[in-house]
């Protein structure tokens, strides 16, 4: 009668070792969702961010174009002050030719886009670069 | 009894642990995904930014000489970003009416995203097309430099479209610049501007005979004149200039700047010096443009190499404008040649008044865009 007292005692620090166990193991996976929840949802957002910022650069004039240089990460602001972005000149673009070039009443300046989170700007979320091509003369679009 | 009941508990609970990593893994799985799928959305919108950077860089390229047929592409990698890949495919049959079409694919990853849009010739720039490239530059013969087998020095370029055609100029729009047009029917003509008193017009001569056709334009030994002449001829000659003699075009009208030749046949705009007097320091001096759809020949005789032709401050352009084939202009014994290049004023200063003039360029087909999923 003993012995099975003892055993039924057992087999509940054994159930409450598993629960136990079970417990610890769903917050470590709930805490790793969230942070994937959260680095995902940074991602959107930066992703649209970057998006804006290559249409808003589409739209500009060749002269401001021309001005644009590789700059410092720069908050955006509310509601997205959370994050920063920061335009790269590469020198070279990407057939290898100068960057920009200016040929003959032509204009075409590669120019990529970084999105930083503010609290970390040592690594870009994301990066996106694209080619803007200008008539020297007029200012119009000849591309996309 | 209570044993039995132990065993149970032990059983429920380990099932509800099974149950519970297997929702639990399900939920993580869920949220690693939507993950995931965010990062396909930045690559894809970076894919589609790629494929219009390399339509981009074709266009730049048509507007700055490169001939591309068929099937031609170019690519490029962008360093921690991707890559593109653009094809030209002619004839446009995508309906927008397009000389051209562009398929331009965008690679990240994974992910590639396929744009096709249309691209039209810059309205009116056939013209264009003949003009030359130069910067400053040209050469400049001195003593005994001669400029064997070229002619055009090294800061300069030619545009050639194979494809191309040069329009007539709309002579109704010069006005009263506007002399009148001539014509003439049979293989060859002669025109002597002087005796036609047509000093400062912009005259054009139509050529109706069969082709080849040839117009000789006799200047009679005069030594200057304002003379923007047009001509869609084979070919052009001209001779008897004075030993110093000096060519412009008709004056500016309306702000318009004339060039002094525009040649719309295939031949050859030569300049006969065969009748220079053989005197040291003849000149020829051209202050305008030449726009040809041929080629310029220098003709002299090649026992008279010695013959001084400084083509200073002249601007020629032309599709093809050839060496010296006897390889004696140049200078020698303190004589010199010059010919000078000095305009980068392609696009700016046209020929006036060709039919829908336009600034000359390529570009995309407005709302040609289209996108292949």
């Amino acid at each position: 009668m003993r012995l099975r007292k003892g055993t039924t005692l057992v087999e509940a620090v054994i159930a409450i070792a598993l629960m136990a166990l079970m417990a610890l193991w769903a917050l470590h996976l709930y805490s790793n969702a969230m942070v994937n929840a959260s680095q995902a949802n940074d991602m959107e957002i930066a992703s649209h961010l970057a998006s804006q910022k290559i249409e808003y650069l589409k739209t500009l004039d060749k002269d401001v174009l021309d001005n644009i240089s590789t700059s410092s990460v720069t908050a955006f602001s509310s509601p997205y002050e959370k994050f920063g972005y920061k335009y790269i000149v590469p020198n070279t673009a990407p057939s290898g030719s100068v960057n920009p070039d200016d040929e003959n009443g032509e204009y075409i300046k590669y120019i990529e886009v970084e999105i930083y989170l503010m609290s970390d700007t040592s690594k870009p979320l994301i990066k996106m670069g694209c080619d803007f091509l200008r008539d020297d003369d007029t200012g119009e679009n000849l591309g996309l | 009894m209570k044993n039995r009941k132990g065993q149970a508990l032990l059983v429920v609970i380990i099932i509800m642990a099974v149950v519970m990593a297997v929702f639990a893994n399900s939920l993580t799985t869920g949220i690693r995904s939507h993950s995931l799928t965010e990062t396909e959305v930045y690559q894809r919108e970076q894919a589609l930014y790629l494929a219009e950077t390399g339509v981009n860089r074709m266009i730049f390229n048509i507007n700055n000489g490169a001939t591309y047929n068929d099937g031609d592409s170019i690519s490029g990698t962008v360093s921690g970003i991707g890559s593109y890949e653009s094809i030209y495919h002619t004839p446009d049959d995508s309906g927008y009416g397009g000389s051209a079409y562009i398929e331009s694919i965008g690679t990240v990853g994974e992910f590639s995203r396929k744009i096709f849009v249309s691209v039209q010739k810059g309205d009116g720039n056939e013209a264009f097309k003949y003009c030359l490239y130069t910067s400053q530059g040209g050469r400049d013969g001195i003593n005994d430099d001669y400029f064997t087998n070229n002619i055009h020095g090294v800061n300069y370029r030619y545009n050639t479209q194979p494809d191309s055609s040069m329009p007539h100029p709309d002579m109704t729009q010069y006005g009263s610049h506007w002399q009148r047009g001539y014509y003439f029917v049979g293989s060859s003509a002669i025109y002597r501007p002087f005796e036609w008193n047509d000093n400062n017009k912009v005259v054009y001569i139509e050529a109706r005979g069969s082709s080849p056709t040839t117009l000789t334009v006799d200047f009679q030994n005069y030594s200057s004149i304002k003379l923007s002449l047009a001509t869609n001829a084979t070919n052009v000659i001209i001779k008897n200039m004075n030993g110093s003699f000096q060519w412009r075009p008709a004056d500016e009208y309306e702000g318009y700047t004339f060039p002094i030749i525009t040649h719309s046949g295939t031949g050859e705009v030569e300049f006969d010096f065969n009748d220079f007097g053989n005197n040291w320091n003849e000149t020829l001096e051209l202050t305008g443009f030449i726009y040809t759809a041929g080629h310029i020949f220098m003709n002299y005789d090649a026992t008279f190499w010695w013959i001084h032709i400084p083509i200073s401050k002249g601007v020629i352009s032309g599709e093809v404008m050839e060496g010296d084939p006897q390889g004696k202009l140049g200078g020698d014994d303190g004589t010199r040649t010059n010919i000078n290049y000095v305009t980068t004023d392609y696009y700016a200063n046209p020929p006036p008044f060709f039919p829908s003039a336009g600034n000359g360029k390529a570009k995309v087909f407005p709302g040609s865009f289209r996108e292949e999923y």
